[in-house]
């Protein structure tokens, strides 16, 4: 240490103790030629030489922090100094751990986040080192992210959690939970959500695990107020009892469910998403869905709204991820519903259907608009890409104004449409939207000169009110209005009546804002901030759709070159309602109508109703590119199926999505089907004897039987009438009740995936033979008790590939072949579950019987390429609940597995649709009996 | 003997002239069907009708109607007939049928598929071209009135597949196919029958066809016409029209309370809550 020596160079020493890091630090230093003083340069020479000859990794990390810390906080090298001296007194790995971290503590400039930080290293450092390499990381991101009150509670949390007595790995645990935790919570909330559980913490420390677990479960949704009424009240109702507060603070006891609900005020999307998608496919009968807006694709450069903006694409809606506008989360969750409501009927009017051609026509029979409409000025350069709305805003001066003007007209039309389409759904979510448009005129209508316009014509607010709140232009928004009720006189306005409204009223609004000195910002003007922030985004409806609008064009085109000229619109539909899949009826119905023909088209060449047109096939393809080959060829000879799958991150069924294939499984001929049966002789005896008492599902009343419980009246009558007549009476005259016919068919479908070749403990069996022979006995059984049974197996690998075996059709008889087959069985590949669920189906709805069952057998959880946790999940539900839809049981049975997994299986399943057999030796004599309880 | 024939069948015949409206060329078939002397099947999803329009064309073509709703425990017996005590004498008394086939009149079997099959046994040599019925007890064959036609309805939809009718059974019948009227006169029925005006008649009718197009969610039959008269009967009575929609709609189809949730989403949509209806500009 020699702080006062000038040697010219102060790095020559540490150049000649590692010449490699000395290079290193002067990269860096030329890299910025910062006021770095000599004094600085040799404290750094010095501490990294003595950190270098503890381990050449502390070293570096000395330098690497010092030359961080001269740049941007010269002032705290002292402290920095200090601190990794002390910590590196103990041990290079503690000091390295300091002088990595220390770094962006000091940079913080937050004293009190010091103080803090050296507590909890201390603190870490008593629990055992391993403690702090992972939260301290964490903590550097927060920092990072300058969020400092995150970074305070954090280090507050830290402090408390491993200064509590209690077992290493449960250490151990939260250095995972409580990184991983704060990095995954919002940066908004993360503050009071890490305070919280610093709170429980103190208490307990599974009572704070609980809490993070509830988070997860959406505690996390709570603001800060209310989140702390939760943890108090929590602690207060369950003082003796810590199990019961576990319950409450991991949302797992009704309790605290209850008390969650009450404090929720903020409504999230994920909550409000599957009803929503419910409804609109109820409302709309297209596949519209919602989505979030964080889930939008960010395209720079394309986004010039606020992030906030609830819009849509030709099939998503995209809604805020959060509301929490109102104080009572009803509230909220109805901004949600009317956001929704209002959407859908953009997709149900035919917004995004705007054609231009058709519009500029309208526009070309109003001498006022065409004035206004210069097609030279249309924006030539974007015209390929761009929508027809984009391009026909083009045709402006300023085309975001167009754009607004557009907005304000569509949100009428559609107002007025929905009124008279959905009476309720307008008086209940109307008044929602002019409230907040009467809140925000209120605040300073001045600064949004359009949203006097948009108030008055998108939300209907009536003039008077306007007039009240003093908004510019009154005159203005009376005319534009009157326009706009004008245009809705006529029958069916459609989006380009929307449009041609724009042309007429263009000129004056960009007049009025001239004059009100609003051309601000580079000769534009302020957009409008619609309430709750509606927008209509024609560049993502292009995205959506880019493929699509493609194809029309060209289509457009060619059957232009044929002096047919229809608008692309009509023929954009086309392709949508076909999925791009084009065939010749489909464009033959279309010029069948003239309503489709352009102008120009109506004049020309038009075919006669009956007359049909000649596209040769190939023509289309070339137009409509691969596409136009219906489906692809299935390989070989197996037949295969097409099945749509769920996914749940969409909340949607993709359609045709996986394929099955039937395979064969390979011949043997081999006696393990009787020999299983000799191992097994006394269990096969009483399977036998048992299921010949298994008469099952309802009573059967039997009329006109020799003995029973009752008389048949009708019987009775005809006994004393025959007896009477002298006839010889029959002696039927009783009515029997018994338990008789079984008309039952059971499927057994047996997952064939690869870790079914595991062996079992104490033998050389694997997991698969013991089934085997599990379904050899319950073949027998179902034989004696003659219900109608298949037996499947599936595998496969990925979602084209997925390989369905049939080992014993309902049809066909217990015989050797199938017997052989059984044996035949092998573990294959992975498990998409739900597919082979769907194709079970199939095969069991085909099958005339009152009882259906399909009984699933595996090992395990569904799992294939791309087909993990909780996506294969919650397709494999789906499957199973449309099978009950269907009328078809499902009962689950799961072999070698933990039994920690009930839970996970309850939620697949259903928790009384399945078993777990963890030991899969239990199975032969299981199964019997449990498909005997099933259809007792 | 004729004498009393003619008044037993006038007991039969419908007084006043049922409200039926038209869905489509069904008068006109049935018609047809009834001068050739076919059977007819009429099917279509409960509540669309069926009923109705039976009673209907028994006025216009004024026969008698004699309507046997079948159940699982109908006998071949309930339909021709038994001996019966009579102080000490045993008297025959006819069953619906017969007395359908003696007095020319219309049969109609509702919901056939319901009956036990040994009643089909019974149906068959009336409803080809032998026409007539065999009255075992009495060993008659008794053969049927010119007049006499059989109809029998079903319900395709969601018959469980062990209840659906044999080919030997179907094809002695022409099919009328019922659907729900298109919505104009669907409303028109909904406003007469549950005694609401056009406009909410119409509303109805919006939301059912709503509720027809949903798919996927386990919905087994949509909103029938009977359901929506009976919504319209609610509010005739002062119902308010949300809850009464939910009364005699939603949960009337469905147990599973998400799907109600839908219904009721879409019922919002069409009828306002009680605020004042907001419809200014
Ligand atoms: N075309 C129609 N004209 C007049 N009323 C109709 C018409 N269609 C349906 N209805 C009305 O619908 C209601 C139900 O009709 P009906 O009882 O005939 O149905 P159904 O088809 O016989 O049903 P189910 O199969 O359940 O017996 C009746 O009240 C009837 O007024
Ligand atoms: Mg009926």
């Amino acid at each position: 240490m020699d702080l006062k020596t000038t040697t010219p160079d102060p790095l020559r020493k540490l150049d000649l103790f590692d010449p490699e890091t000395g290079e290193k630090v002067r990269r860096e230093l030329q890299a910025d030629r910062a006021a770095v003083s000599p004094q600085m340069l040799c404290m750094l020479a010095d501490e990294t030489i003595w950190g270098l000859s503890l381990e050449v990794s502390f070293g570096q990390a000395i330098a690497r922090g010092m030359l961080a810390l001269m740049r941007r906080s010269p002032l705290s090298l002292d402290s920095y100094r200090s601190g990794v001296r002390h910590a590196g007194g103990k041990g290079p790995t503690l000091g390295r751990l300091m002088a990595n971290h220390l770094v962006s503590v000091l940079l913080s400039g937050h004293p009190r986040i010091r103080h803090l930080f050296f507590k909890a290293f201390e603190v870490m450092e008593g629990a055992g080192v391993y403690t702090l390499p992972k939260p301290l990381e964490a903590l550097d991101r927060i920092l990072y992210a300058e969020d400092f009150r995150s970074a305070e509670a954090y280090l507050n949390l830290l402090c408390t959690t491993f200064s509590r007595k209690i077992p290493y790995n449960r250490h151990q645990q939260f250095t995972v939970l409580l990184s991983k935790a704060a990095l995954r919570y919002a940066p908004a909330k993360r503050p009071w959500l890490l305070t919280q559980i610093e709170r429980v913490m103190r208490i307990d420390d599974r009572l704070a695990s609980a809490l993070m677990s509830g988070m997860d479960k959406g505690l996390d949704l709570l603001s800060g107020a209310a989140l702390s009424r939760f943890v108090s009240l929590g602690l207060d109702r369950n003082e003796p009892d810590r199990q019961r507060a576990e319950k409450f603070f991991a949302l797992d006891s009704r309790a605290g469910r209850s008390a969650f609900h009450e404090l929720q005020v903020a409504a999230s999307f994920l909550q409000v998403q599957p009803q929503l998608n419910r409804y609109l496919q109820a409302r709309t009968g297209q596949e519209v869905s919602v989505r979030p807006l964080s889930g939008l694709p960010t395209c720079a450069g394309d986004i010039r709204l606020d992030d906030g903006a609830t819009c849509s694409d030709g099939k998503s809606i995209y809604l805020p991820d959060e509301v929490d506008h109102f104080d009572a989360q009803a509230e909220n969750i109805k901004i949600y519903k009317c956001l929704t409501r209002f959407e859908a009927g953009l997709h149900e009017f035919g917004t995004f259907q705007f054609d231009l051609e058709k519009a500029l026509e309208q526009c070309s029979e109003n001498p006022q608009c065409r004035r206004r409409l210069n097609p030279g000025q249309s924006g030539a350069g974007q015209a390929d890409a761009a929508s027809d709305l984009e391009r026909f805003f083009g045709f402006f001066h300023d085309p975001l104004l167009a754009e607004n003007l557009y907005l304000i007209f569509e949100h009428g039309r559609i107002r007025r449409l929905l009124a008279q389409s959905y009476p309720g759904l307008v008086s209940t979510c109307l008044p929602m939207f002019q409230n907040e448009a009467r809140m925000v005129l209120a605040k300073g209508a001045n600064r949004q000169p359009l949203l006097p316009i948009y108030a008055r014509i998108a939300c209907g607010l009536p003039p008077q009110e306007l007039q009240q709140s003093r908004a510019a232009g009154m005159d203005l928004v009376r005319k534009t209005a009157a326009l706009f009720d004008n245009a809705m006189q006529q029958d069916g306005p459609t989006a380009e009546t929307s449009g041609m409204l724009v042309a007429e009223s263009y000129a004056e609004v960009e007049t009025f804002l001239g004059r009100n000195g609003h051309p601000a910002e580079n000769g534009s003007f302020l957009p409008l901030r619609t309430p709750f922030l509606r927008c209509i985004r024609p560049d993502l409806h292009r995205q959506a759709g880019l493929q699509i609008e493609q194809m029309a064009r060209s289509l457009k085109k060619q059957l232009a070159d044929r002096g047919i000229h229809i608008y692309a619109s009509v023929l954009r539909d086309h392709l949508v309602t076909c999925r791009g899949k084009l065939r010749a009826r489909g464009i033959e119905d279309i010029l069948h109508r003239p309503e489709n023909y352009t102008r120009r088209g109506r004049a020309g060449k038009q075919p006669l109703l009956g007359e049909s047109i000649e596209i040769p096939p190939g023509e289309l393809s070339a137009i409509a590119g691969a596409d136009f080959v219906s489906s692809p060829a299935p390989r070989s000879d197996c037949p295969s199926f097409w099945y749509r799958e769920w996914d749940c991150r969409l909340e949607d069924y993709l359609a045709e999505y996986t394929r099955v294939r039937e395979c064969d499984v390979e011949r043997c001929s081999s006696d393990f089907y009787t020999s299983t049966l000799d191992r097994y002789e006394g269990l096969v005896q009483r399977i036998r004897s048992a299921f010949e008492l298994l008469k099952p599902q309802g009573l059967k009343w039997y009329r006109r039987w020799i003995e029973g419980d009752e008389f048949d009246y009708r019987q009775l009558l005809d006994f004393a009438l025959d007896r009477r007549a002298g006839r010889t009476p029959s002696e039927r005259l009783y009515i029997k009740r018994i338990k008789a016919q079984r008309d039952v068919a059971v499927l057994l479908l047996v997952d064939l995936s690869r870790s079914t070749a595991s062996t079992v403990a104490g033998s050389e069996a694997s997991v698969l033979d013991v089934e085997k022979e599990a379904i050899v006995l319950l073949s027998e059984a179902l034989h004696v008790v003659g219900d109608r049974f298949a037996i499947d197996g599936f595998s496969g690998a990925g979602r084209l590939g997925v390989e369905y075996f049939r080992i014993k059709d309902f049809s066909d008889p217990l015989d050797d072949t199938v017997r052989c087959r059984i044996d035949a069985m092998s573990p294959r590949r992975n498990t998409r579950m739900g597919a082979a669920i769907r194709h079970a189906a199939s095969r069991l709805s085909a099958v005339p019987c009152r009882v259906k069952l399909l009984i699933l057998l595996g090992d395990g959880f569904p799992n294939d390429l791309n087909y993990k946790k909780t996506y294969a999940v919650e397709d494999t539900r789906r499957a199973i609940a449309e099978l009950r839809a269907q009328g078809i049981y499902v009962h689950a049975i799961t072999v070698n597995m933990n039994p920690e997994n009930t839970l996970r299986l309850d939620e697949l399943f259903g928790d009384i649709h399945h078993n777990l057999i963890s030991d899969v030796t239990d199975l032969p004599d299981r199964l019997w009996r449990i498909y005997g309880s099933l259809t007792r | 003997m004729e004498e009393t024939l003619v008044e037993e069948a006038n007991g039969y015949r419908i007084a006043r002239q049922p409200f039926y409206l038209p869905t489509g060329d069904e008068f006109r078939l049935f018609q047809a069907a009834c001068n050739a002397r076919l059977p007819v099947m009429l099917k279509g999803p409960t509540g669309c009708g069926k009923t109705r329009f039976v009673e209907y064309m028994a006025h216009r073509l004024n026969r008698p109607l004699i309507t046997v709703s079948c159940h699982e425990d109908l006998f071949a017996s309930d339909l021709i007939g038994r001996y019966l005590l009579k102080g000490d004498e045993t008297v025959w008394v006819d069953g619906p049928l017969t007395r359908a086939v003696r007095l020319g009149a219309i049969c109609y079997l509702d919901e056939v598929v319901e009956a036990r099959k040994d009643t089909t046994v019974v149906i068959h040599p009336l409803t080809d071209d032998r026409r007539v019925l065999h009255i075992d007890r009495k060993g008659e064959m008794l053969q049927a009135h010119p007049n006499f036609l059989m109809v029998i309805s079903f319900n395709p939809g969601y018959q469980s597949i062990l209840k659906d009718l044999k080919q030997s059974t179907r094809q002695r019948f022409v099919s009328l196919e019922f659907g729900y009227p298109d919505p104009e006169t669907e409303a028109r029925i909904v406003a007469h029958e549950g005694g609401v005006d056009q406009q909410t008649a119409m509303r109805l009718v919006s939301l059912a066809g709503k509720i027809r197009g949903i798919r996927d969610h386990g919905l087994t039959e949509g909103a029938s016409t009977r359901l929506l008269i009976y919504a319209a009967k609610l509010v005739h009575n002062q119902t308010p029209e949300r809850e009464a929609c939910r009364t005699a709609i939603s949960l009337p189809l469905t147990d599973d309370r998400r799907l109600q949730e839908t219904l009721d989403d879409l019922i919002d949509d069409f009828f306002a809550g009680d605020g004042p209806e907001n419809n200014n500009a």
